[in-house]
């Protein structure tokens, strides 16, 4: 095999920060390329650099496409040579449907008037491809982040793509669809398209790769051909966090008290389909001291579970009674929850957790404002001393806690809203994917904090996708489906099969609940 | 409850900007403002007569007539808002204030025995404390534009109608109230306060125009307000990321009313303030003045997209258009280049924006 793509040298910074330093990077046609490092590595950088979003002269350094030198202007020069990426964010217009998302730019037309049939066919084939089951008329907007990555691949799909690049694809998808995403690269291999696959999940990038590049502090630091050489998962965290992980996860010696969190009989509504109920009369409990896991696939119903319960910021007709401290609270309003001691930390940290323009202290300080400003004029003093404690405490590496949280890492944005409800002094806290899209270092940051708020004596919910991490943090896991609980483990007992028995026993047969529902006009058996 | 753990991850690209690069300097007001001294410099070469003390005071009344409006509708923009109803608003608030001042100065009018009565040679004189009226009728002025405030907010942050579409029926809607009550005619503020008002609203005091001052209060109240209170920063975080401060506790639904009536008593003062230095509220007062308004926002660096914005940028924006056609009318350029230049200036103001942050 032959290169398809090189990149000599290429070096990039941004206002005082160089962000790559002389990277060589290769792949061959029909290759998967997995490229790891911690967030902050240059990863998205360096496929920003190929894709043309910086432009030929933004950077240092030469890139071969099909062995000729490319400059490229913007990314249509290098969609142009099949050259597509599919960032983090994605790039869909919410309010139009599947199939004029998919063919925005370049849609079927017979004399300038668009082909609706035949979009529609196209739409439904490359939909099939990715493995969704949505009609090609249904909006985005109505579809979960895990649907619009699918259709964000099936476009990608539909322009002749030679490399495809995909910025963590599964961060947001669940166990089945990762799978089948995988296999989906794993095809387009046997087709000669090559792909180029960013991911913080380790054991994917095992299962795929062909060659795995590392990634860190903007310079390549390791490249292993995976046809030759043992993948050794130590050896990739080594290389990227320079530093041996013995135990991904820190000891955990758990002291758990009384019930702090008592929730009875809660049932919520859809937003817009007001007859679906998407949480049936669940009962939930969380002691003092408890880490309580939250495990089910995308969809199950785990994070309007939570968003309702947090001062019904997510829902419709919600009813159900709760218990904090063993008093029954009001929780009708956002206000009314942090009141009362609850504090929701989200899974969509960029779009409803920060103030990204803001800075770090305005960030950590938001929710408890009354805290650092008696009588309504903010001590400035006393603010930054709160925000600098909190930054010290929670090891957010930022330049002062006056940089913008937009500028930060994954890891360290995640810290800062982790500080902002901290300092709310919650006595139940509820992490919505903690770890989503932050790297290894992180992530093991992460769990030491979620252990030391046990400690402290709060009720800590996480909700995760990622069963081994559940498996390694928590002292009791729930396990969702279908909008109720469907099984119970203790930590010492849980596997991840069981989870997954648990889930897939309770798993109904895919759509025809919804069918049913929809024929029997909105009543339920 | 700290995390011991030894970090072995140094990070070398986090450097610190340069000076420039930060902070005010590489604000969209640091550079406009850094452009008006410039202007001013230019000025002082290209003209003998510009700065007289005459016509700084001239300079300093004319950009105070929109600057108190402009604090307001900066702060609606801050909250990734618009106010197209401000213009309106002055004419309806300087009418309502001139018409209860004449009507209430009026010796026998229903109510009026409470202000004045008809002494025995004819004359009208004050019945009660001496300003009395003039408190009453700016009062009942910025009665109203609290009320329209109110019916904005309540449609914008209830009913979730678009700020746009909301403030433009708004315009329209008051602007027609402004005719329905004076039947198309203009009011002119009477009576025996009638004075007070005049030297309240045109006078000169220490050699600066009352309304100047007014606007120099107004402002510094605005940047402590919105830099060291808790409604700042919640005015900053709507801004910024309106859902993430819905979930972050702050009552969106209450700021956001709090803010569009904010802008319309602002407005609704700027109005009273002119029409003091017309003599008069005509019903035609203040018509587009909405689009000089936001323009000056929008110049001195308040950000459509929200989250951006202060007092300085707003004062900085009216001052650099006051000094434009000040300094055309100076140099004898025909004036009708004037709306050109503002319109170049707009687009230039918001480009040396963008062109900097994207080489950032």
């Amino acid at each position: 095999m032959t290169a398809m793509l090189e990149m000599r040298g290429v070096s990039k910074s941004f206002a005082g920060v160089q962000a790559l330093r002389d990277v060589n990077f290769m792949v061959e046609a029909g290759q998967i390329h997995a490229l790891v490092g911690e967030n902050g590595a240059g990863k998205s950088t360096l496929m920003k650099v190929l894709s043309g979003v910086y432009p030929h002269g933004d950077y240092e350094g030469t890139i071969v496409f099909d062995g000729e030198e490319q400059r490229f202007r913007d990314i249509n020069d290098s969609e142009a040579l099949g050259i597509i990426i599919i960032h983090q964010e994605l790039a869909l217009i919410p309010l139009m449907s599947i199939a004029e998302n998919i063919f925005l730019s370049h849609p079927p037309a017979r004399f300038g008037v668009i082909d609706r049939d035949a979009v529609y066919r196209r739409t439904r084939e490359l939909l099939a491809q990715v493995g969704l089951r949505e009609p090609p008329d249904a909006l985005i907007t109505d579809l979960g982040i895990g649907k619009q990555q699918l259709v964000e691949i099936a476009k990608a799909l539909s322009k002749r793509v030679r490399l495809l690049i995909l910025d963590e694809p599964t961060a947001s998808l669940n166990e089945t669809d990762s799978a089948a995403l995988l296999d989906r690269l794993m095809a387009f291999r046997q087709q000669g398209i090559a792909s180029i696959l960013i991911s913080h999940k380790l054991n994917e990038v095992a299962r795929v790769a062909d060659r795995i590049t590392i990634l860190r502090d903007g310079r390549t630091v390791d490249s292993i051909d995976c046809r030759t050489e043992q993948v050794e998962e130590d050896r990739i965290i080594r290389s990227m966090v320079d530093r041996d992980l013995a135990h991904r996860f820190p000891p955990r010696d758990a002291r758990i008290g009384d019930p702090v969190l008592v929730v009875e009989d809660w049932s919520v509504h859809h937003p817009l389909h007001p007859e679906r109920q998407v949480i049936k009369n669940v009962g939930f409990h969380v002691r003092r001291g408890e880490v309580v896991g939250i495990a089910g696939l995308m969809g199950a119903g785990r994070t309007e579970f939570a968003t309702s319960l947090f001062g019904r910021a997510w829902g419709y007709n919600i009813s159900g009674r709760v218990w904090l401290d063993g008093s029954e609270v009001d929780l009708s309003s956002v206000p009314a929850a942090i009141d009362a001691g609850l504090a929701y930390v989200t899974e969509d940290r960029k779009q409803l957790g920060l103030i990204l323009a803001d800075d770090v202290r305005k960030n950590i300080t938001l929710a408890s404002l009354s805290q650092v400003a008696p009588r309504w004029v903010i001590d400035d003093i006393r603010e930054l001393r709160a925000a600098s404690d909190y930054r010290n405490r929670m090891r957010i590496r930022c330049s002062d806690v006056y940089q913008e949280t937009g500028q930060l890492s994954g890891g360290n944005q995640q810290k800062v809203v982790l500080s902002k409800w901290l300092m709310t002094d919650p006595k139940v806290l509820i992490l919505d994917e903690p770890t989503r899209g932050i790297d290894v270092g992180a992530k093991y940051e992460m769990y030491c904090i979620i252990n030391e708020l046990a400690e402290a004596g709060r009720g800590v919910v996480v909700i995760s996708s990622e069963m081994p991490e559940l498996l390694g943090i928590c002292d009791r896991i729930c396990v969702m489906n279908d909008g109720a609980f469907v099984g119970e483990f203790a930590a010492s007992e849980a596997t991840q099969e069981k989870i997954m028995r648990a889930i897939m026993r309770n798993k109904p047969v895919q759509g025809s609940a919804e069918r049913n529902r929809m024929q029997m006009g909105g009543v339920r058996p | 409850m700290a995390t011991p753990m030894e970090s072995p991850i140094t990070f070398t690209n986090i450097g610190k900007a340069k000076w420039w690069q930060s902070g005010f300097f590489a604000s969209q007001t640091g550079y406009v403002l850094i452009a008006l001294v410039a202007l001013f410099v230019v000025m002082n070469f290209a003209s003998p007569y510009f700065f007289t003390e005459g016509n700084m005071q001239n300079v300093a009344k004319n950009f105070s007539f929109i600057a108190i409006a402009t604090l307001g509708v900066t702060l609606v923009i801050i909250t990734a808002g618009i106010d197209l109803s401000v213009g309106s608003m002055m004419c309806f608030s300087a009418m309502i204030t001139s018409m209860v001042m004449t009507y209430i100065s009026t010796p026998g009018t229903p109510g009026a025995e409470w202000f004045v009565h008809l002494a025995a040679d004819g004359k009208t004189v004050v019945a009660n404390v001496p300003g009395l009226i003039l408190l009453v009728s700016v009062l009942a002025g910025l009665g109203v534009a609290l009320m329209v405030g109110l019916v904005n907010g309540f449609c914008i942050a209830v009913l979730g109608l678009s700020p746009f579409v909301t403030t433009l029926g708004m315009l329209s809607i008051v602007r027609g109230l402004g005719y329905v009550v004076s039947n198309g005619r203009g009011s002119f503020p009477g009576g025996p306060d009638a004075d007070y008002f005049y030297a309240l609203t045109s006078g000169v005091v220490l050699g600066m125009p009352v309304s100047f001052i007014y606007l120099v209060v107004l402002a510094v109240a605005m940047a402590v307000v919105l830099h060291h209170t808790s409604f700042g920063r919640h005015v900053f975080a709507l801004g910024g990321n309106e859902k993430a401060a819905a979930l972050t506790g702050i009552s969106v639904v209450r700021v956001k009313v709090e803010v569009y009536v904010i802008c319309a008593l602002a407005a609704g003062l700027q109005g009273i303030i002119i029409s003091g230095w017309l003599g008069s509220a005509p019903a035609n007062m203040a018509t587009s003045y909405e689009l000089n308004v936001i323009a000056a926002a929008v110049i001195g660096g308040a950000n459509l997209a929200g989250g951006v914005g202060g007092p300085l940028g707003a004062i900085v924006g009216c001052v650099l258009l006051e000094v434009i056609r000040n300094g055309l009318v100076l140099a004898q350029v025909n004036s009708y280049w004037q709306q050109t230049l503002v319109g170049v200036i707009i687009i230039a103001a918001v480009l040396v924006d963008r062109i900097r942050s994207r080489m950032a």
